[in-house]
């Protein structure tokens, strides 16, 4: 894996996160050093070990295809600043 | 002994008997989070009115009837709302759904009430994480009351509330559990449906109780326990009846201890007794 880099002032501003210079500069760091530590999982022997994504299911689990009912919109949409048409409405957040 | 001090167990022999009301359980829990929980701060919020209104409705013919169960501020219950200790969701979000463990808890007659002190989204073991409210160690005055579902634990061991539900990635139902010296169970992953935690670490959350006793513990584990097509992780096996091996004592029974929990740094009472 090589040396993760982390862009913190384009993923602040997709977050919409105001950031100093001076934060800017310490999170890369700090962000940085919590990604490199990552890197330790790729120094376990895993040789041999059989992957284990839960204790006791073996396999996956899908429910039927069958439509059921779902939260109604107007109870999700009551904790949100702003609505259109029975949907949330956020500012835009990919890039153009 | 107050009512809100006692066991679920004896309050269900109360309560069928005819001895006391729901109501009066309700109320003396409301009287002694008003009176004492200023010094505790278990609770990040409570709503009288609804549990009073649903302790005059219980049916005691259910296994957990108009019992009271604290439950941590991360599980939603709806109308109700779930800060997560965090600045963020506080004032801002009401739960517009029910929890599948909290369905199950009223589904057995149970009253959810009040929402407990928590590290700022499970993330802690302390409950000094907390965004809203510094949680105190009832036990041990002066000290933490570990965490992440500090203010279950500590609520419990206050006796403002007789039992809890937390949440336990890491250990944070155990370990409070200990600090505050009562009853904590992290269920096998998958035995309680995780719809409605706020998720942490979800190959590893799980909901369960914290109690005065390991009786209440299994009445509470039998009411949540069980699958759910909601959560894809939650087990496909029959629920038994935990209570049933209760006095069967550990005679004869093999238990397993990691390894790598017994290095250097623990304490030498916990090492000599395991």
């Amino acid at each position: 894996m090589a040396d993760p880099h982390i862009d913190v002032r384009y993923v602040a501003n997709l977050a919409r996160i105001d950031l100093s210079n001076d934060e800017v500069a310490r999170f890369t760091t700090q962000l940085e050093d919590v990604m490199g530590y990552i890197k330790k999982l790729g120094e376990v022997d895993v040789e041999g070990i059989e992957p284990c994504t839960h204790p006791m299911i073996k396999s996956n689990r899908v429910r039927k295809d069958e439509p059921a009912p779902s939260l109604p919109a107007g109870d999700f949409l009551q904790n949100t600043p702003d609505q259109a048409n029975d949907q949330l409405r956020v500012p835009k957040v990919v890039d153009a | 002994m107050s009512l809100a001090s006692s066991s679920l167990y004896s309050l269900r022999q109360k309560l069928v008997t005819g001895e006391i009301s729901s109501r009066e359980i309700i109320q003396d829990v409301i009287d002694q989070i008003t009176t004492r929980d200023e010094e505790i701060g278990a609770f990040l919020s409570f709503d009288p009115d609804t549990a009073l209104t649903a302790a005059d409705q219980a049916d005691l013919a259910l296994p957990l009837g108009g019992l009271p169960i604290g439950i941590k501020d991360n599980i939603n219950v709806k109308g109700q709302p779930c800060t997560c200790a965090s600045k963020f969701l506080e004032g801002a979000f009401t739960s517009p759904y029910d929890a599948t463990a909290v369905i199950r808890l009223k589904a057995a007659g149970a009253i959810p009430f009040g929402r407990t002190n928590l590290d700022e989204f499970a993330m802690g073991s302390s409950t000094e994480n907390s965004r809203l409210q510094t949680t105190h160690n009832p036990s041990a005055p002066g000290h933490i009351p570990g965490g992440s579902s500090g203010g279950s634990a500590a609520a419990v061991a206050g006796q403002l509330i007789p039992a809890t539900l937390g949440s336990d990635t890491g250990g944070s139902i155990r370990q409070p559990a200990s600090h505050c010296g009562v009853v904590g169970l992290k269920p096998s992953y998958g035995r309680v449906s995780r719809y409605g935690l706020v998720a942490f670490g979800s190959s590893l959350d799980q909901i369960g109780p914290l109690t005065h006793t390991v009786q209440d513990a299994a009445l509470l584990l039998n009411a949540i326990a069980g699958e759910d097509p909601r959560d894809s992780t939650s087990l496909d096996e029959p629920v038994p009846d935990f209570t049933d091996d209760l006095d069967r004592g550990v005679v004869g029974m093999k238990l397993g201890i990691p390894k790598a929990h017994f290095t250097d740094g623990i304490a030498p009472q916990a090492r000599e007794r395991v």
